[in-house]
């Protein structure tokens, strides 16, 4: 006989945010079609409040379900990242949704919640088939946000090279994924890691080829080079809040599992994946800084500025995965989510203001527009590239000891002069906004109290952690993060 | 089983492919060698049932019938779900039952959905 | 902790920032004297640092440390400290960006910003003078950066964006390759101190590595590299050929208060670090590449005044002149002797002022002849006599004229360069000789330009200019005004520096 058993209550945070997600979602079809309803997104901001009480007073000593959910620090802080980077995309958008008459209200705010919902139940994995089962709940839900504007062509157009692409990328993912399953006959990250140095010795090619496709597969979610044509046409795309989406939680969330799958799964194995992710990692850099030098567009430039993100959060994963490195990356997660989101709130705000048009040209003069907005786009982009006092600069400073620390030298060169190239280009959107004069009919722009929440919150955040970065250091001090 | 036999099994699959690929390419080129060939326009046209062809050969249908299909995809999947779980609830319980009422109450919210947005709708 | 001088200092400007941000922008000469007094009060501030200062005592006085942050090991402390290597550079930072911004006052455009980023410069530039925590030295070193790049960049001249990304590419190039050698210089003392935690402090750093365990335990090889991509690091800053590409256009294109503080300052931060970190750390590597080092002097020398020598821009020539100074820095430090040594901390302080004075004499005239190009210009002594007057006077300082600093300083350097002890630097005689080549260049350009801007039968198009005006008298009779006082009385400078050079060149075998 089945019963109720008592371990399904790890999961209490998920079940509860499906729950309200489904309400939300309940809620807007039976209240028409086409109304604005503003509602409905505090409502799914309460939604993501009450989750992320919840995940962070239930289960504090950690435990699993079976051998495939798991929750354990590494995976709390990283729902609490995803569920508050969720929260600020929604602030940033209630208003953006507002004047765009072609964006469906109310299944915008709970296609948001269910992502939310999947990237939680990644990061949670232990197993390959739950980790694919959230994976998938985020990819599909991404495809319908980032076609979401139905009038507009290049909407439609991000949306189906999304669909395309990612479509393989979760076939490249399966494909590894069978073969671990092949010659294992188990799907559970735990055993697999228990016999994989048997296993390797025996099956050589075959675990090489299979780390190598799942490597593809998620560095697609990550947009990791080779795997990253997507980003630009998507992002340009897709509605600037779910471009925002796509370039914080969703990349982070895919991080989450690429940490968890090589730490529990390939650790054995270290010595001979390492050098081929530092590649990975130093071509990933470069080809993000210097194609984003030529970029005219502002939300291409972040794609691009992305990308090489994504090379950078690569370093502390090739060198070493111990606890150390891993409160690393959470640093630099938190900061880079903050800094990111920022901007991109502000991209928002600026494009709203200029006919949705994204060109470099649309922040020229925003210093003398609104004041309070360029400086906090200026301290966002020096954060993104690394200047003292931000928190951007002691994260870099981080993964700078790490790879020191680790051998890795050549990695840390490479990461300090292509982070000294980036300046030039996050300097170009500073020259437009400080330097260059404003449109002749340009107005005084009005902030949204949503942006403006978005705007504060993150500024707080990147400044106070560029100043005091003890205030998140000492609570991971000591953690042990994987159980 | 040794390796040698794991790649048997797949040899025999790719022997089958190549030979499947071979029969009606061998076939038709055959026969392009063999028949006569005398062609002209009226044997070139398209052929419809003795009706003269008209209109492009792409049809342009209703975005509706996919919808359709849609809905009909996951209606049918719960329903292969409700079927083993039918035969099985004796030995599943209360507890299975709570499990399948919350799976079909979540489906159900989609059926709603669709209904109150006139997604069945045909116009 | 609030007694700390140091601190003080290096609150002060910051303070006075904000304050600025917080007046609105119409009220400009509220904003310009704002600045000024806080300015003064660093001037009063740093002056009494100078009193204060114990001449006798070697190592690090006015000591104060913070705990601030830990990665990992890495153990980040506000540390800050001064000696007699920092103190004469603290004096001058103050006293040149005095002089810029009482220079700055007939900026019209964008005011409130202006002295907003001037302050925050200042902040920075003293913050880097009395760092002791490496740590910290890059976070002033890199804040620095910022406020010049758009200094440069909305107050400059044709070419002003192009030159603000160019210096900003350029050197923030060098503080990264800095920050990572720091990282490794660190990382390498850690694991040999290890359990021993280790701080990233200066004076710490500097006992481990000459004293202590690691200097047995780190190789040459790793001591040579490390060596050399910081000098290569500061060398971007100081400048050094060929690193020096974006001197000329940051400084041509720059207002002209901000290339009295680029030329004054900036560059001097190069000087300090090499001495303080490159020469402090590891002295035995300075010796090592001696010669190479001396070498890259002599050529700064030569080819920084053959280049100035063919300038049609006055403004150029006194860019690639401050190239051809900065090279005597290079042979003083090279030369591993005390007289060497204070040779390279005299022309850094006596350059500061010197280009200070000369960067303001070119603005002055600029903004009445509104032109830079030297042909244009002639017979100014009739139209403008004070100017041209203290203009030939600055050009007397550069070349090296007895009584001003100049001559001081490039004396003791060529002393040092002279008698440097033969198996560090073996062909130093020859290297001293070209170099002393190098200084007839110096005069030749320098007179060349004098003579065809100043003297000569007066130009019509010239007849009525305004000649200096009350507020321009500040900045010009200060800055000869130190001129003078160094050359002519240099134990004044002499005797604050002379217990640090001797601690310092020491740690060589001695």
């Amino acid at each position: 006989m089945l019963a109720f058993e008592a371990t399904w209550s790890l999961m209490t945070p998920e079940i509860v945010l499906g729950a309200l997600a489904m309400l939300v979602f309940t809620i807007d079809f039976m209240t028409g079609i086409h109304e604005k309803k503003p509602f409905i997104g505090r409502l799914s901001i309460f939604s993501l409040l009450v989750t992320a009480v919840l995940v962070l007073v239930m289960n504090p000593q950690g435990g699993q379900i079976g051998d495939t959910f798991l929750v354990d620090p590494f995976a709390m802080v990283f729902k609490l990242i995803i569920l508050v980077g969720v929260a600020l995309v929604i602030m940033m958008s209630m208003n953006y949704l507002d004047r765009n008459e072609d964006i469906y209200q109310g299944e915008y705010y709970s296609i948001l919640l269910f992502t939310a919902l999947g990237a939680m139940i990644m990061v949670s994995s232990a197993d390959l088939i739950t980790l694919f089962i959230g994976l998938e709940i985020v990819s599909i839900s991404s495809y319908a946000l980032a076609g979401f504007k139905k009038h507009n062509i290049d909407s439609t157009e991000a949306s189906i090279k999304y669909i395309v692409l990612g479509g393989t990328a979760s076939a490249f993912i399966l494909f590894g994924m069978s073969y671990l399953y092949g010659l294992t006959g188990t799907t559970s990250l735990y055993e697999i890691g228990a016999a994989m140095p048997e296993l390797f010795a025996d099956y050589t090619v075959m675990i090489m080829i299979s780390l190598l496709f799942m490597l593809g597969g998620f560095g697609f979610k990550v947009s990791m080079v080779p795997f990253h044509m997507w980003a630009p046409d998507v992002y340009y795309g897709a509605p600037t809040p779910v471009t925002a989406f796509l370039a914080t939680v969703s990349k982070l969330a895919a991080f989450g599992i690429i940490i968890r799958v090589f730490t529990l799964g390939f650790e054995s194995i270290y010595a001979e994946w390492a050098f081929i992710v530092a590649t990975i990692a130093a071509i990933t850099m470069i080809v993000g800084n210097f194609i984003a030098l030529t970029q005219q567009d502002v939300k291409r430039l972040m794609a691009y500025s992305g990308i090489a993100q994504a090379g950078y959060i690569l370093v502390p994963i090739a060198t070493v995965l111990n606890n150390f490195s891993i409160t690393v990356i959470i640093f630099y997660s938190v900061a880079y989510i903050m800094m990111t989101l920022g901007a991109f709130s502000i991209i928002t705000l600026v494009s709203e203001q200029s006919g949705r048009k994204t060109g470099m040209d649309t922040f020229a003069g925003l210093y003398q527009r609104s004041p309070y907005m360029a400086v906090a786009m200026a301290i966002f982009l020096l954060s993104l590239a690394g200047l003292p006092f931000t928190a951007g600069f002691i994260g870099k400073a981080n993964i700078f000891l790490l790879a020191i620390n680790g051998n890795m030298l050549w990695l840390a060169i490479i990461m300090i002069v292509t982070s000294i190239i980036s300046f030039y280009y996050y300097f170009g959107v500073i020259k437009q906004m400080f330097m260059a004069e404003p449109k002749p009919n340009a107005e005084e722009i009005k902030v949204p109290g949503g942006i403006q929440a978005v705007v504060t919150v993150t500024l707080a955040g990147t400044v106070l952690l560029g100043i005091l970065p003890n205030l998140l250091l000492d609570l991971f001090t000591g953690f042990n993060w994987m159980i | 089983m040794g390796l040698s036999a794991y790649y048997d099994n797949y040899i025999i699959v790719l022997i089958f492919l190549i030979l499947g690929i071979l029969l009606p390419v061998v076939a038709l080129t055959f026969g392009r060698f063999v028949r006569p060939k005398n062609p002209y326009a009226e044997k070139v046209t398209t052929y419809e049932s003795g009706i003269q062809p008209k209109g492009d050969a792409q049809v342009r249908y209703h975005v509706a019938y996919y919808l359709v299909a849609l809905e009909f995809i996951i209606f049918d999947v719960e329903t292969v779900f409700l079927f083993p779980w039918a035969v099985a609830l004796d030995q599943l319980g209360w507890y299975g039952l709570n499990i399948m009422l919350i799976f079909l109450t979540i489906l159900v919210l989609g059926l709603a959905y669709s209904w109150k947005k006139r997604v069945l709708e045909w116009n | 902790m609030m007694g700390n001088i140091l601190l003080w200092l290096i609150v002060v400007p910051l303070v006075g920032a904000l304050l600025i941000l917080t007046i609105p922008r119409e009220y400009t000469n509220v904003i310009r004297s704002l600045a000024g007094l806080t300015a003064a009060v660093a001037l009063v501030l740093s002056l009494v640092l100078w009193g204060m200062f114990d001449r006798g005592a070697a190592g690090m006085q006015f000591y104060e440390q913070l705990e601030w942050f830990t990665l990992g090991f890495m153990q980040v402390n506000f540390e800050i400290g001064a000696d007699g290597l920092s103190v004469p550079l603290i004096a001058l930072t103050t006293i040149v960006t005095l002089f810029s911004i009482v220079a700055s006052f007939t900026i019209e455009h964008r005011v409130k910003e202006f002295y907003v980023w001037t302050l925050v410069l200042l902040t920075g530039m003293l913050g880097v003078f009395v760092a002791l925590d490496m740590f910290l030295f890059f976070l002033f070193f890199e804040l620095t950066l910022i406020p010049m790049f758009f200094l440069i960049g909305i107050w400059g001249g044709k070419m002003r964006e192009y030159a603000s990304f160019k210096f900003l590419i350029y050197t923030g190039l060098g503080s990264g390759i800095m920050f990572i050698t720091f990282i490794v210089i660190y990382v390498q003392a850690a694991l040999v101190s290890f359990p021993d935690p280790m701080s990233f402090s200066i004076v710490e750093l500097t006992e481990a590595y000459t004293e202590g365990a690691a200097a047995g335990a780190v190789g040459g090889a790793m001591k040579g590299g490390m060596f050399l991509a910081l000098f290569t690091a500061f060398a971007i800053k100081l400048p050094v050929f060929p690193f020096h590409t974006w001197l000329p256009n940051a400084h041509v294109e720059a207002p002209t208060a901000a290339s009295m503080i680029l030329a004054g300052v900036l560059l001097k931060m190069g000087g300090y670090g090499l001495i303080r970190v490159g020469f402090g750390i590891m002295p035995d590597q300075a010796a090592r590449f001696a010669t190479l080092i001396a070498v890259l002097g002599v050529i700064n020398i030569i080819y920084g005044a053959l280049l100035a020598l063919v300038q049609t821009d006055l403004k150029a020539l006194v860019a690639y002149s401050s190239i051809s100074h900065m090279g005597i820095v290079l042979l003083g430090i090279a030369s591993i002797t005390e007289a060497g040594m204070q040779g390279a901390i005299f022309q850094l302080v006596s350059h500061g002022f010197i280009s200070a004075l000369l960067f303001f004499m070119v603005g002055a005239i600029y903004s009445r002849t509104k032109t830079r190009t030297i042909s244009e210009m002639g017979g100014l002594s009739h139209s403008v006599p004070v100017l041209a007057g203290f203009m030939l006077a600055a050009a007397m300082a550069s070349l090296g004229l007895p009584g001003m600093s100049g001559f001081v300083s490039e004396l003791m350097a060529f002393i040092g360069i002279f008698g440097a002890p033969a198996e560090i630097l073996p062909q130093a005689v020859t290297l001293g000789v070209i170099a002393v080549v190098g200084i007839i260049f110096t005069a030749a350009y320098l007179l060349w330009a004098m003579q065809r801007t100043t003297f000569g039968p007066p130009k019509e198009k010239y007849a009525g200019l305004v000649d200096a005006k009350p507020m321009e008298y500040v900045p010009m009779v200060g800055l000869l005004a130190f001129t003078i006082l160094i050359g002519v009385y240099p134990f004044i400078l002499s005797d604050v520096i002379n217990t640090t050079v001797i601690d310092l060149v020491s740690k060589i075998g001695g």
